[in-house]
C-alpha cells in the first residue's frame, strides 16, 4: 500500500510528541481512544491569556495514521484560537494525508482529542472565574 | 416480516431457529438468528466451550455443503450459506470480546461503534501507563515482567466482566469489555517486540 509523503513525513518525523503538566490552568487536556484497533491519543494544548493556542503536546499509541494526525493537528492548531481550533474537521487531516479508508477512523481520532482538550480548558477556567 | 415461514417445498410452517423441514427434511434457507438461539445454547457470559463446540459440531455435520452436493442448486446455495453463517457465529461466542458484546447487544444495550471515540480516561490512563511501562523496559526480562503483569490484568478483568454479566450491570461490563479488547491488543503489540 502506498502511503502519501505528507503521512510518512509526520510518521517518521513526528512534530510535538510529548507532554504537558496537566495540572496548570493554561493546559487543556484530551485522552480519547479507538478500542478496536488499540488506539490511544493524548493531546494537550497551552492557551495564552488572549485565547490562542501556543503550544500543542501530543502522545499517541497507535498506527502510523494516528501518529501522524497527531502530529498534523498538533501542528495546525498553534497560533489559533479556540473556536478556530475546534472548528478543524477530520476530513481536513484525512484528505491532507491522504489516508485511506480504513484509516480515516484516525483522523476521526485526532479531531476528537482536540475538541476534548479545548473542552477541559474551557472547563478548567470556567471554574476559576 | 412476522409472518411464520414456511417450507419453500412442501409450504408446511417452519419453526423458528430451525433450518431443517420437519416434515420434508429439505434444508431451508437462513434467517436471522443470535448466536446462541443458533447452537440452541444458554445466553451467558461463562459458556462451557465444550457445549458449544458439541453443538457447532452437530449443526457443521447437519448442513455442511458436501451433503448437498448431489442435491439442486437452490439447496447447494443454502447449505453454503448456512454452513458460513454457522461458522462465523462460533468465532464470534469463542471469543470473550465478542461474545460480550453479543450479549450487551440482546440485553438492549448499545456497545462501542467502532465509528466513534471512546473517552473514559480512567480506562485509558490505565492503557497508556502499560504501555510506557513497556517501552521503558530496559532488557528482556523487564519486558517479559510486563507481559506477565498484563496476562494478570487480563484475567482480573476477564473476572470483573463476568461477575458483571451476572449482576446485569451492561454499563459497567461494556467498560469492562472495551478495556479487556485494549488489553488483549496491546498483548498481541508487546509480544510481537519480545
Amino acid at each position: 500500500m502506498a502511503y502519501s509523503k505528507e503521512l510518512l513525513d509526520h510518521y517518521e518525523n513526528p512534530k510535538n510528541v510529548g507532554s504537558m503538566d496537566k495540572e496548570s490552568e493554561q493546559v487543556g487536556t484530551g485522552l480519547v481512544g479507538a478500542p478496536a484497533c488499540g488506539d490511544v491519543m493524548k493531546l494537550q494544548i497551552k492557551v495564552n491569556n488572549k485565547g490562542v493556542i501556543e503550544d500543542a503536546k501530543f502522545k499517541t499509541f497507535g498506527c502510523g495514521s494516528a501518529i501522524a494526525s497527531s502530529s498534523l493537528i498538533t501542528e495546525w492548531v498553534k497560533g489559533k484560537n479556540l473556536d478556530e481550533a475546534h472548528s478543524i474537521k477530520n476530513t481536513e487531516i484525512a484528505n491532507h494525508l491522504a489516508l485511506p479508508p480504513v484509516k480515516i477512523h484516525c483522523s476521526i481520532l485526532a479531531e476528537d482529542a482536540i475538541k476534548a482538550a479545548i473542552d477541559d480548558y474551557k472547563k478548567k477556567n470556567r471554574k476559576n472565574r | 416480516m412476522s409472518v411464520s415461514p414456511v417450507c419453500w417445498n412442501c409450504q408446511s410452517a417452519i419453526p423458528p431457529n430451525t433450518f431443517l423441514c420437519q416434515k420434508c427434511n429439505k434444508i431451508q434457507p437462513p434467517k436471522k438468528i443470535d448466536e446462541f438461539k443458533l447452537f440452541g445454547i444458554p445466553e451467558k457470559f461463562d459458556l462451557d466451550l465444550e457445549e458449544l463446540e458439541i453443538a457447532y459440531l452437530k449443526l457443521q455435520r447437519l448442513f455442511h455443503p458436501d451433503k448437498y452436493s448431489q442435491l439442486s442448486d437452490q439447496e447447494i446455495k443454502y447449505s453454503t450459506l448456512l454452513s458460513s453463517m454457522i461458522n462465523e457465529a462460533y468465532q464470534k461466542l469463542s471469543s470473550s470480546i465478542s461474545r460480550a458484546s453479543i450479549l450487551l447487544k440482546l440485553n438492549g444495550f448499545n456497545s462501542h461503534s467502532e465509528d466513534q471515540s471512546f473517552n473514559d480516561p480512567e480506562v485509558l490512563e490505565e492503557i497508556m501507563d502499560i504501555q510506557n511501562n513497556f517501552l521503558e523496559a530496559e532488557n528482556p526480562e523487564q519486558k517479559k515482567n510486563s507481559i506477565q503483569k498484563l496476562n494478570r490484568k487480563i484475567s482480573e478483568t476477564m473476572n470483573s466482566l463476568s461477575t458483571s454479566f451476572k449482576k446485569k450491570e451492561y454499563e459497567v461490563a461494556n467498560r469492562l469489555n472495551i478495556k479487556l479488547s485494549y488489553l488483549k491488543k496491546i498483548r498481541i503489540d508487546f509480544k510481537k517486540q519480545l
